[in-house]
């Protein structure tokens, strides 16, 4: 599988995600706009036959229109309710990542944990070997990025 | 047709109140739904209360939900309910698995209101024709 494959395979997930348990519709963003603004940011890691991590960064006005759509509330989301949504929503792009990517192979998924914007930052950059890919898509409210950094069993 | 009592086994909370939220949006007539956070809390709970459906992600601390589902198939009574599991893991190696473990059904995330609502009447009707 090449990287190009691969940020293909994330896209779709990604933007399947969204728009099938989200209600959200999500395009590419450009590259002018692919900056975020107080994000919030989640890490898991894929261990078995595709080894890394997955990070997601949303923008936290983007962040709470998704909670809205989630839990089909229209009142502030709590910051409780935005840290488990934003680890479910991390969960799902990457099992559909992964499900696609590698739909034979078996991939174990570790608990997603919010973290920093540094730290998503690094999940390009990490590891230079591996197979490596970021996108950025523009939703309501501002951007969503995700990166995943796989590295295939020999 | 007749209110069906649910339970929603999945170690998210934020998963759990989508899956309500989810079962509200189709046309199937929903009684009660309980939840649990793992496969242990829910054999605990149907030792409770009655369900006429399970729905069950797999991985989850304690219990997951391969093992959840293995040990209702050991019980006379909890083995006729059905379970969908509902998991982001597509792959036909864990369909397999699952299935040979007990389960009906299987959904994958993500996924729309009207699929889960397909799913589950597709698994009623088979019920409902192992039952004449």
């Amino acid at each position: 599988m090449t990287t190009c494959k691969l940020a293909d395979v994330l896209q779709e997930a990604a933007t399947g995600v969204l728009e099938t348990m989200f209600f959200a519709e999500a395009s590419s963003a450009d590259e002018d706009a692919a900056t975020h603004n107080d994000a919030v940011a989640c890490l898991l890691e894929s261990t078995g036959f595709e080894t890394g991590e997955f990070t997601i960064a949303i923008d936290r006005e983007a962040l709470q229109i998704l909670c809205c759509a989630f839990y089909g509330d229209e009142d502030d989301p709590s910051p409780t309710q935005q840290q488990e949504m934003i680890c479910e929503l991390t969960n799902m792009i990457a099992g559909s990542t992964l499900s696609s990517y590698a739909p034979t192979h078996y991939c174990k998924l570790s608990s997603p944990t919010v973290c920093d914007m540094d730290r998503h930052l690094q999940t390009a950059t990490k590891y230079p070997q591996d197979h490596v890919a970021t996108i950025n898509l523009s939703i309501e409210g501002g951007l969503l990025s995700a990166s995943c950094s796989l590295r295939t069993k020999p | 047709m007749q209110m069906r009592d649910i339970l929603i086994v999945d170690d998210s909370r934020a998963m759990r109140n989508f899956m309500r939220r989810a079962l509200s949006m189709t046309t199937l007539e929903i009684g009660t739904i309980r939840e649990a956070e793992n496969g242990l809390e829910a054999l605990n709970l149907l030792d409770e209360h009655t369900v006429e459906l399970i729905f069950s992600d797999i991985n989850m601390p304690i219990m997951d939900g391969a093992v959840f589902v293995g040990e209702l198939a050991k019980h006379e009574v909890k083995k006729k309910i059905p379970v969908v599991v509902v998991s982001t893991d597509s792959s036909e190696e864990r369909k397999t698995q699952m299935n040979s473990l007990g389960a009906k059904g299987y959904i994958s995330k993500p996924f729309s209101p009207e699929q889960l609502e397909q799913e589950v009447i597709r698994l009623l009707w088979e019920a409902s024709d192992d039952d004449m």
